[in-house]
């Protein structure tokens, strides 16, 4: 048998409001991926395929469950448009689907089952699921139609089997306590169990002071300070910090957190920097980083990095000093005329700069002259030098809606003198959103300096 | 890049071969040009494209607009692990349906 699971993706406000723009399916909930309960849930059953479709990118996705192999099973992906009904997604995975029977897993839900149980039960389990077609959970016969699926979501009513909602951050919160306090050996769970309820991730220092009470959960590489107390139901997710003397019990602090010292934390979540009430789902953002904080994982653009460029943009200053200085009589003339100068972002928190720019004048023979060997570039030089610009980055965007709107659903902008859509070459503005995507999932050491020669050649020879 | 073209059941299905990149995006909508002469409903097969770069992607963008305007569509088909990565990053799978199967894709042409 096979498995089809259509992790779609709506709105869903409460998971962005508290966990900012983490994938739901990635949500970790007693420390494990949303979407791992269902892989497990598939394994059990001897499933060896799955197919993931998402109607957003799966590469965040791909990079944790990879090839399924840790699973024992194979895993490969596909992607829907957002408007796709389940219908469209099973049609579009046919070739998929047809080849046996398949198990489709559709909408955001958690799903209740015991793992021991389902060990016996597996038979009785498809068949109850052949039988009672679901939107959440159904079985596509071998050969049967696309027509057959259900597309509602009706009652669940099986002993093994039960369905959750999961449409409030209360919901995520009870869920998880409960999981814990009650269920925790009705799924496979992370971390190391030396005592029963009890979970440990590697990688966990604590001096002796520290007192642990179980039911608890601590992921990988967790540090907590000296006479702090981890109380019943705490449940602390991977690459945490916790200050000393303080005391958690009945909470989640989820992964990539910092909690400050001597502070009680008791039916709460702390996700980074945010507060959140696990009984009324109530949010508070700290801007104290010493009480609560995120864990910056984020690549930023390295310091050797940003110096490559620097130092690049020094050398080009250099050679281009004197004839720039030259040129810049004429220069003066044509601006009275054209109007040399035009606004651009230089940020994604739409930071505006009104710089030099030939593009008014760009069929002039003179700008055509200077543009040969690259001395409109020299005004931007002392930006890179600045910080404020990349030698090769972004294209950088003229302060239009169009680009507004672009930068935005970027997602990261960091604009450069020389950039990937200029080194196409094309004399051709659409599409920019396409390349400027292309070159942030590209953007490599090699790639840049393909770039700025690229340009530079192609503007001296060309 | 290779380009195969055939019709059948009245949709035209293009094979394309190898790379598609800068150097022959204007060949690709040259020929798709000229295809679209025969009709509007078109499979493209990706299953041999071992390569696709965002000018290469932009001209499948550009056909896939030139012929919206005559009411027809392009639908994407067998699709391999890198154009697939492209596809995402660049957000193109909104605007294209992919299908994991060229029979099935002509088939969704009949089922609309």
């Amino acid at each position: 048998m096979k498995c089809l699971i259509y992790s779609r993706i709506e709105e869903m406000p409460w998971i962005e409001e508290c966990f900012n723009r983490t994938n739901p399916y990635l949500l970790r909930i007693v420390n494990k991926p949303h979407l791992e309960f269902f892989i497990d849930f598939c394994s059990t059953l001897q499933i060896s395929e799955i197919r993931i479709v998402s109607n957003t990118a799966t590469n965040e996705l791909n990079s944790y469950f990879k090839d399924g192999k840790k699973w024992g099973v194979e895993i490969s992906y596909n992607i829907a448009r957002p408007e796709d009904s389940l219908k469209r997604v099973v049609l579009k995975n046919f070739s998929f689907c047809r080849e046996e029977d398949t198990l489709i897993i559709s909408d955001y839900f958690f799903l209740e089952y015991d793992v021991n149980s389902m060990k016996e039960m597996s038979g009785e389990i498809i068949d109850y699921l052949k039988t009672t077609k679901n939107k959440y959970l159904q079985i596509l016969e071998k050969g049967a139609s696309i027509k057959d699926i259900e597309e509602d979501n009706l009652f669940i009513d099986n002993k093994y089997l039960s369905v959750k909602k999961l449409s409030s951050v209360t919901d995520y919160f009870d869920l998880s306590m409960d999981i814990l306090e009650n269920k925790c050996c009705h799924y496979v769970l992370p971390g190391y169990s030396s005592e029963p309820r009890t979970y440990l991730g590697m990688n966990v220092t604590y001096p002796k002071s520290v007192n642990i009470d179980s039911p608890v959960m601590i992921g990988n590489n967790v540090r907590i300070g000296e006479m702090g107390e981890i109380g019943k139901n705490s449940i602390i997710g991977d690459n945490v910090i916790i200050g000393s003397l303080t005391n958690i019990s009945n909470s989640i602090i989820y992964s990539e957190s910092f909690v400050g010292s001597d502070l009680e934390i008791n039916n709460k979540i702390i996700y980074h920097n945010k507060l959140i009430s696990g009984k009324t789902g109530d949010v508070i953002i700290m801007d104290d980083d010493y009480l609560l904080s995120g864990i910056n994982k984020e690549r930023k653009i390295s310091k050797v990095k940003r110096m490559l460029h620097i130092i690049t943009a020094l050398i080009q200053i250099v050679v281009q000093t004197i004839p720039f200085l030259l040129i810049s009589p004429f220069l003066l003339i044509l601006h009275k005329k054209y109007n040399l100068t035009q606004k651009y972002y230089l940020s994604k928190d739409k930071k505006v700069k009104r710089m030099f720019s030939i593009d008014n004048a760009r069929k002039h023979p003179f700008i055509r002259f200077i543009k040969k060997f690259s001395l409109d570039k020299y005004p931007y030089l002392f930006y890179v030098i600045s910080g404020r610009l990349l030698l090769v980055g972004n294209k950088l965007f003229t302060m239009t809606n169009k680009h507004k709107e672009i930068m935005v659903n970027l997602p990261s902008y960091n604009p450069g003198v020389y950039s990937y859509w200029e080194s196409l070459n094309q004399g051709f503005s659409s599409e920019e959103e396409i390349h400027e995507l292309y070159y942030i999932n590209n953007n490599r050491f090699w790639t840049n300096v393909y770039i700025y020669c690229k340009i530079n050649f192609l503007r001296l020879f060309w | 890049m290779e380009l195969n073209f055939e019709m059948r059941d009245n949709v035209g299905v293009l094979k394309v071969s190898g790379r598609l990149d800068a150097y022959n995006s204007s060949e690709f909508k040259e020929s798709f040009t000229k295809y679209s002469e025969q009709t509007v409903n078109f499979v493209l097969d990706l299953s041999s494209l071992d390569f696709l770069d965002s000018t290469g992607l932009g001209s499948i963008v550009a056909c896939l607009k030139a012929i919206s305007e005559r009411d027809g569509d392009i639908r994407v088909a067998n699709m391999s692990e890198k154009p697939r990565m492209v596809f995402e990053i660049t957000r193109a799978y909104k605007i294209f349906e992919i299908f994991d199967d060229v029979d099935v894709a002509v088939m969704s042409y009949e089922v609309d």
